[in-house]
């Protein structure tokens, strides 16, 4: 009765759950491991699209037209009427015609580095650089009109393939994004679940206190968020460092960031993935926890 | 505290066993008014602390009823026995008081659960501490703490939410008979209050002290007054 009590205002709230530092450290680098691989994949997609747009736009304006000459001693005369029409049709192109030596040079993985035999005919090559995609009909056309047998290439065959294959490889970013989250879904679902077996006591003194299955899972939440939001921060950190070192070191210019503006904003969609990995972390904590406590009472 | 006509404890035909193993406890009758005081006695071994653990609701009996302030637990849901428990105050015979946190908050927890603001309650807290002379220990650890600190401890925090019901398990084995005469008036002190104690001990020392009914187990069945314990 002779003690003075000396406190005057109320201690900060201690967690009720204890922190259990070296399972923490544990289950933290497997959050950091997989936060780090989905951001990667996260980045990888992204990379790819955005490559795949470069590629595309850079295709889509450059166009090459041969002109299949019927005879070699008339090359000049077809070729100069050929560049009227794309001159014509296509005022803001550059174009650029190939010598019959640079046209050669283009068949020789075919027909070996030997001398052309002069008279084979080779076909003539003007490359069209034009901010617009060729009028294909318009020019074949003309070309016809004007007697040109033409081949028009707008590598369309080839940037088509190049969208699809893109294409999968951002589902194949996204579907590993998905079983990374089912992954850290289980992880914090099964860590949960371990951490109210070892604080098996308190959270017997907190029900035998009046708390609710709510109240108990909220704990298991806030770790998880925590932990979540820590691992997926680190993770992501981690991923945006090796990205950076893609995309400004060796490998610049493939999948990695063209400039700060591109980093920019994946690294606010990585600000998405870690709130997301909190999100997922908490809510399956939260599920485990109040499917666990319901069973423990079932049992008792 | 409110006035209540039901008993608090109305125990009827309670058997209990664990597992497969024989009954613990049965046919045990007992029923407890409100406001009463009330010793339950025994042999070691007897079935008092199971008892004890079905009146403050953390075993369910094999067979039986349990009413507690007059309501059927056997019906309420979950968060309803929760409301009931929040009226029940605990102190058990291991103390299991929570190592990381400081007395303050082990003293405090009830009311925390309870959703109170830390500010109503500092007073309270405070003032508890220092009655069960943890006054100064306020920020002690309970791994720091004797085994007298640690049992006052969980004393304060069974009785700092003002229950309806206190059930004690041997709430004076650990201490001396100074601090345990000071702890049996804490007890007291709740009961003319209004609440309903349950004491399950040993100490008939502690029997002598107040007028109040006892009641003893042996053989997993229940009666009035002290049974073969005096006599022993």
């Amino acid at each position: 009765m002779t003690d003075i009590p000396v406190r005057t205002t109320p201690p900060a709230p201690q967690t009720l759950l204890p922190a259990r530092p070296e399972q923490g450290r544990a289950l933290l680098t497997v959050l950091i491991v997989m936060a780090f691989l989905a951001a990667l994949a996260l980045l990888f997609s992204r990379g790819a699209d955005r490559l795949s747009d470069r590629w595309s736009a850079q295709l889509s304006q450059s166009s090459t037209v041969q002109i299949l000459l019927s005879d070699e001693g008339a090359r000049e005369a077809q070729m100069s009427t050929a560049r009227d029409i794309l001159r014509d049709t296509l005022p803001e192109a550059a174009l650029t015609s190939l010598s019959r030596a640079q046209s050669g040079a283009l068949i020789q993985p075919w027909l070996g580095d030997g001398d052309l035999p002069p008279d084979l005919p080779i076909p003539g090559v003007i490359r069209v650089d034009s901010p617009v995609a060729l009028p294909r009909e318009t020019l074949e056309r003309r070309f016809g009109e004007a007697g040109l047998t033409t081949v028009m290439d707008d590598h369309s065959r080839f940037s088509g393939q190049l969208e699809r294959t893109v294409e999968r490889l951002v589902l194949l970013g996204l579907g590993l994004l998905v079983m990374i989250g089912v992954a850290a879904t289980a992880v914090s679902m099964f860590a949960t679940r371990a951490g109210l077996s070892a604080q098996r006591d308190i959270i017997h003194v907190l029900v035998q206190a009046g708390a609710t299955d709510g109240f108990i899972a909220k704990l298991f939440v806030g770790q998880a968020a925590q932990r979540g939001l820590l691992g997926g921060a680190v993770g992501a950190a981690l991923a945006v460092m090796l990205w950076a070192v893609v995309s400004f070191g060796p490998a610049r210019g493939t999948v990695g960031w063209a400039g700060l503006g591109d980093g920019a904003l994946d690294a606010a969609v990585l600000v998405g993935l870690c709130a997301l990995f909190g999100l997922i972390c908490a809510l399956s904590a939260g599920w485990a926890a109040m499917r666990q406590l319901a069973y423990e009472r079932r049992r008792a | 505290m409110m006035p209540e006509t039901a008993p608090t404890i109305d125990l009827q035909r309670i058997g209990l066993r664990y597992g497969r193993g024989p009954e613990v406890l049965s046919g045990v009758d007992l029923r407890l008014a409100p406001g009463s005081f009330t010793f339950l006695t025994g042999a070691s071994g007897a079935g008092k602390s199971s008892l004890l653990k079905l009146c403050y609701l953390s075993l369910k009996p094999s067979r039986g009823l349990i009413n507690l302030f007059g309501q059927d637990v056997s019906t309420l849901k979950p968060s309803q026995l929760q409301v009931l428990r929040r009226r029940i105050g605990v102190v058990l015979q291991d103390f299991r008081l929570i190592d990381h946190l400081s007395v303050w908050e082990n003293v405090a927890l009830p009311l925390r659960v309870a959703g109170r603001a830390r500010a109503d309650y500092l007073t309270d807290v405070n003032e508890l501490l220092s009655w069960v002379g943890l006054g100064h220990r306020v920020d002690a650890l309970p791994p720091t703490l004797s085994g007298g600190e640690k049992q006052r401890c969980a004393i304060a925090r069974a009785i700092i939410a003002k229950p309806d019901l206190l059930i004690a398990d041997e709430p004076t084995g650990n201490v001396d008979p100074a601090i345990g005469a000071r702890l049996l008036r804490l007890f007291a002190e709740m009961n003319r209050m209004g609440a309903t104690v349950l004491i399950a001990t040993h100490d008939l020392g502690l029997i002598d002290e107040v007028s109040a009914r006892t009641v003893h187990l042996a053989d997993g069945k229940l009666g009035e007054g002290l049974g073969p314990l005096r006599a022993a």
